[in-house]
């Protein structure tokens, strides 16, 4: 079995956004939108305790995931090696709902109305089968990111959540959608997305 | 067929200097990769080395000459060819001079990005006026290099990025998040390292959130924390004194008849002024350190061993041999008491070390008055002081930016800390970044070059600010700094000697002490980073205050818009370069290679002027030729004549100056990439003061008691001034402008004003930020998302235009009773010229800024310590403004890459 997703320290992530600038390069993904998003998570009845970090919000790869069922036309799948794929992109330029995105609770799938498509996180699969990295991962300038097999015991990603273990969180574990994504914070209190904050630029509600 | 070719070149968006390889295809960039750190690379480059391929193919790059048709800043250009700009600027210029003198002629700031910095110095020598580089002293790195009012040199930023730095002390950044954002590769391998912060700052950006100690501190009142520090240090006895006593002058006594140290000149007789006197408290009587002899009484003299290590400094070749002038072990130079002097005159005073006047004035700073001066928590003082008592070495990174009205008190508490510290010269304390003369300097720095020394000394001495803030604006240098070594900066903005700002704006508009006329900008967005903006607007609206302005620039700012002639720069993928340092200086040079020609006809700077001189000796030759180089007091070019501009393009320049000092084409440097002098030996790569016997002084040593300042008239030990307008010192003005206003706190995405126009950045941060505390917020009625204004009062220089737009974010954590603008230096591209000069004034914070009342020894301005209040924006404000920048704007702003092959 195959399950790749990633892991993100929030201990060291420094809010650059190297990882969302080499993404964005590369994908040439419209404006306001992105696979990664840092974001901060800022708790102010803390102060003068500064209960404040940085992470990204990207696609779960969940094992469960809500936008494949949401998807009228079927665009979306998830592959045999765990990730969530806009398999079928014709499908998916045939729909105006952005239900994918609606469904989502974690804010990783965005419907982009001008360009008439989703847009997701992929890991880079073309790269992958390479043995590359993400492009978010080689851009990161902090070491935060790490991409891998969590199906693999030896992988950085197993390795990682296992010796961090007690300071391993994730977003919305109540939803029982599995995320394939872990968040490892150890300086600060984890406080999922209830508190966060973006300064990046979307496009406007319709 | 496609042709593509592979560039090792380097990416100049910042200070830091990646290299990097440019994927060229059929004469177009398209692709950038960083160089690894095996070839002597980063490994990385940071978001806007990555976006830099947007801004080498944005449709605001200038292509071509032009002209100003029709008023200052209606957007009317016709484009000329480059002989009728140099022909028409060349007359000009000398009418202006012939006129009013060359000091008519005033050059305003820039960003240190080398390459320009040289250039304009040199153009301002050419001209012959002394008024290069207004501004830095507000704006700018400047207040570090007051260090070498204290040092002799000044000391390397490392800002958390040596592995052997156990502490970092950093007062206000967010450099390695958002300004220089490599540097975040380094300083978090240090933090994982385990390397501790303690971090001052108002705002909790992402350098405070992963601190150990976040000091949420008034703006402006670092040095009253400083104090406190001081005097905690000193209470539990945590401070380096064996390091103080040899290597700094706190030993020394003050005679309190003049305010000055104590020398053998004061008490004996036919004494020399280079014995300065301290108490020794082993033999029980005055003993002397000669500064002359570097020797200590009863010990070795150091002088022939320093005057072989300068012989062999010159000659290239560094020294580790050791000093023999160092502090006998029966001598033990008191930094505490009280001791009876007898004055050569007869009469007997009481005098104390330099230091004991530092303990006596730092005793009241307890941790109570100290945190009802900052309002930082006591117990959080007490944690960072604990701290930073118990840990070595440290690191203070005083902040490249401190830009309040006590700044040089603040910087003399810095040096006392680091002095305190003991922390000098090691790996991962303060180490200087070049130190004479045990580090050879192999390659004239950017200064040499410019020539700029060697403008006369009468001329010098017009520099507005010269006399009324000696410390930055002149004084200091040309009558004591250049006397005290030759070695100048490889930097050539690394340098005391800026004019004033405020002297700059009240001259052209008052014509005292002299009338100014012309403008010349070079890389240099000032309209956008200068503050007092609508009195510079009204200046340039009159076209006979300013006479002639002349802009080169990459883009076509708010600033160009305001010129005469505009002059279209090469960027940095357009040039060959031989890299100078901005903040370190390295035995050798590197060499990067252009990734493609300039666009349209654009050129690199240095040929603007070769251009223009080359029209202005037609004119008059005298400006160009038989000139002094440099004077005897430098070390490069030092008592030759010549010509000033003596080659036609950048890549000649380099040529002579390769084949001149390394013995080598610019070319083959190219080739080589990385090249030593032929005959370079290295020195000691630490402790170099050990090596040198001596600092390079007047004193010989670390002037922790500052004489340069003594000398002045200003307190050579740092003393508590409350910044000029703060709800302390003008409650007059609080009552209708309570907040406390600070500007400057970098966003991602762009250095100073550049960026704005790149889509990837500007997504990044699409407006400016007036970050807030939620419960101040709410207290003045606004939330996080909500437009306001952020207005500043009637007073301190400001004009008639006080107030800006800005979208409240509670999105970092603060402390209350606070507004932060963040950042400074935003226009908007996506605007019209008619709308004025693309939006360059209702995002701008130099318009809430004061411009007067600086501080006394430097002219700083408190541009981070100010006051404000905060209201809503009305629809009818939105409706005209449109501050939300629209995707079809963002889209308009993609790169044209058609203009990579225009003609």
């Amino acid at each position: 079995m195959t399950r790749m997703g990633y892991v993100f320290n929030c201990d060291t992530c420094l809010d650059v956004r190297g990882c969302q600038t080499a993404c964005k390069l590369y994908h040439e993904t419209p404006m306001g939108i992105y696979h990664t998003e840092t974001q901060t998570s800022v708790d102010h009845s803390s102060y003068p305790d500064a209960n404040e970090y940085f992470l990204p919000i990207i696609c779960q790869q969940c094992g469960n995931p809500s936008c494949v069922p949401a998807c009228p036309s079927g665009a979306l799948e998830k592959l045999d090696n765990g990730i969530v794929s806009i398999a079928n992109p014709e499908a998916c330029k045939a729909c105006e709902s952005g239900a994918c995105e609606e469904a989502c609770p974690y804010g990783g799938i965005h419907f982009d109305k001008p360009t008439g498509r989703a847009y997701k996180c992929d890991l880079c699969i073309e790269r992958l089968e390479k043995g590359l990295n993400p492009r978010c991962v080689d851009g990161c300038l902090t070491q935060s990111r790490f991409c891998g097999d969590f199906d693999d015991p030896n992988s950085v990603v197993s390795q990682a959540v296992s010796s961090w273990e007690g300071y391993v969180h994730q977003l919305k574990p109540e939803t029982g959608n599995e995320p394939n994504v872990y968040y490892l914070l150890s300086k600060k209190r984890w406080d999922d997305m209830n508190n966060l904050v973006t300064t990046q630029w979307h496009n406007p509600a319709e | 067929m496609s042709e593509e070719k592979r560039i090792y070149g380097h990416c100049r968006a910042c200070h830091m200097n990646c290299p990097a390889y440019y994927t060229v295809r059929d004469g177009r960039v398209v692709d950038i990769e960083a160089a690894s750190m095996q070839e002597g690379g980063i490994g990385n480059l940071c978001p806007r080395g990555y976006a830099s391929m947007q801004f080498e193919y944005s449709p605001t790059r200038l292509r071509y000459p032009l002209k100003r048709m029709g008023a200052r800043g209606e957007g009317k250009w016709q484009r000329i060819s480059w002989d009728e700009a140099a022909k028409e600027i060349a007359e000009k210029i000398d009418n202006l001079v012939k006129t009013y003198g060359a000091e008519t002629f005033v050059l305003p700031g820039r960003t240190g990005r080398q390459d320009m910095g040289w250039i304009a110095a040199k153009v301002a020598r050419t001209i012959g006026t002394p008024n290069n580089y207004y501004g830095v002293c507000q704006l700018c790195l400047l207040p570090q290099f007051i260090e070498e009012v204290q040092y002799g040199n000044y000391c390397a930023q490392k800002v958390g990025s040596d592995p052997n730095t156990r502490l970092l002390v950093s007062y206000g950044h967010e450099f390695t998040s958002y300004a220089d954002p490599i540097l975040s590769k380094f300083t978090t391998m240090n933090i994982n390292n385990g390397m501790k912060t303690v971090a001052l700052d108002p705002v909790c950006g992402p350098v405070a959130s992963h601190a150990d100690v976040w000091l949420p501190i008034r703006p402006g009142t670092d040095l009253a924390f400083n104090l406190c520090l001081i005097n905690y240090l000193i209470e539990h006895d945590a401070f380096a004194a064996d390091f103080m006593k040899e290597w700094t002058n706190m030993a020394f006594l003050v005679n309190p008849a003049t305010g000055a140290l104590l020398t053998e000149k004061d008490v004996k007789v036919g004494g020399t002024d280079q014995r300065y006197l301290f108490w020794d408290a082993k033999g029980g009587s005055l003993a002397w350190w000669d500064a002359d002899a570097v020797q200590w009484e009863g010990g070795k003299s150091g002088r022939a061993h320093y005057d072989r290590c300068v012989k062999r400094w010159n000659d290239n070749i560094g020294s580790t041999e050791l000093s023999p002038a160092r502090l006998p072990e029966d001598v033990d130079p008191a930094l505490f008491g009280t001791y009876s002097v007898t004055l050569k005159d007869g009469t007997t005073l009481q005098m104390k070390p330099a230091f004991q006047q530092m303990a006596d004035y730092v005793k009241e700073w307890s941790i109570e008055k100290t945190a009802a001066i900052t309002t930082i928590p006591a117990d959080k003082i007490v944690e960072a002081c604990e701290l930073i008592a118990a840990t070595h070495p440290v690191e203070y990174y005083q902040s490249a930016q401190y830009m309040a009205t006590n700044v040089s008190q603040w910087m003399l508490s810095i040096t006392m800390l680091k002095c305190m510290s003991g922390d000098f010269e090691v790996p991962g304390g303060t180490s200087f970044v070049q130190c004479y003369p045990v580090e050879p300097m192999a390659f004239p720095g950017e200064w040499d070059i410019s020539y700029n020394e060697g403008l006369d000394i009468s001329q010098k001495r017009k520099r507005l600010g010269y006399y009324e803030h000696p410390i930055s604006a002149g004084a200091f240098h040309d009558e004591f700094w250049t006397k005290w070594h030759p070695q100048r900066p490889e930097n050539a903005d690394a340098l005391n000697n800026v004019p004033d700002m405020v002297g700059v704006l009240e001259a052209a508009e008052t014509g005292e002490p002299y009338e100014v006329h012309g403008m010349i900008s070079i890389s240099s967005n000032w309209l956008m980073h200068d503050p007092g903006t609508p009195r510079w607007l009204k200046l340039l609206k009159d076209e006979s205050k300013i006479q002639l302005h002349v802009v080169a620039d990459m883009v076509m700012t708010p600033t160009a818009e305001l010129a005469d002639y505009v002059l279209p720069a090469a960027s940095w993928m357009e040039r060959n370069y031989l890299e100078f340092g901005t903040t370190g200086a390295t035995p050798y040079k590197n060499f990067y290679r252009k990734a493609v020609d300039p666009i349209g006809e654009a050129k690199q700077d240095y040929e603007h002027w070769a251009l223009i001189f080359e029209e202005l000796d037609k004119i008059d030759p005298s400006y160009n030729h038989d000139q002094p180089l440099n004077p005897m007091t430098s070390h490069y070019f030092a008592g030759e004549r010549g010509t000033l501009w003596e080659t036609k393009t950048i890549d000649e320049e380099r040529d002579r100056l390769t084949r001149r000092f390394f013995g080598k084409s610019f070319e083959e440097c190219l080739e080589e990439r990385r090249v030593f002098a032929p005959n370079y030996e290295p020195g000691a790569a630490d402790h170099r003061h050990l090596v040198a016997g001596r600092f390079p002084t007047d004193t010989g040593k670390i002037n922790a008691f500052s004489t340069v300042h003594q000398h002045f008239g200003f307190s050579p030990l740092p003393v508590w001034d409350e910044p000029i307008e703060s709800p302390v010192s003008r409650p007059d003005l609080a009552e209708e402008y309570p907040l406390v206003l600070s500007t400057g706190k970098r966003q991602p995405g762009f250095f100073h004003s550049e960026f704005r126009q790149l889509p990837l950045m500007r997504q990044l941060s699409p407006q400016p930020d007036v970050l807030m505390n939620p419960d101040t917020a709410a207290e003045y009625g606004v939330k996080h998302g909500d437009w306001v204004w952020v207005e500043a009062p009637d007073a301190n220089g400001r004009g008639d235009l006080r107030r800006i737009m800005g979208r409240v974010s509670t999105r970092l954590m603060m402390r209350p009773g606070q507004v932060t603008y963040s950042q400074h230096a935003w226009w908007r591209p996506e605007k019209g010229v008619e709308e004025d000069l693309h939006g360059a004034l209702e995002w701008n914070a130099e318009v809430l800024c004061t411009a007067a009342n600086g501080c006394p020894e430097t002219g700083t301005l408190g541009v981070r310590s100010m006051l404000c209040k905060v209201y809503p924006c009305s629809p009818e404000d939105i409706e005209k403004y449109r501050p939300l920048i629209t995707r079809e704007e963002l889209e308009d702003m993609m790169p044209d890459y058609g203009i990579a092959k225009e003609a």
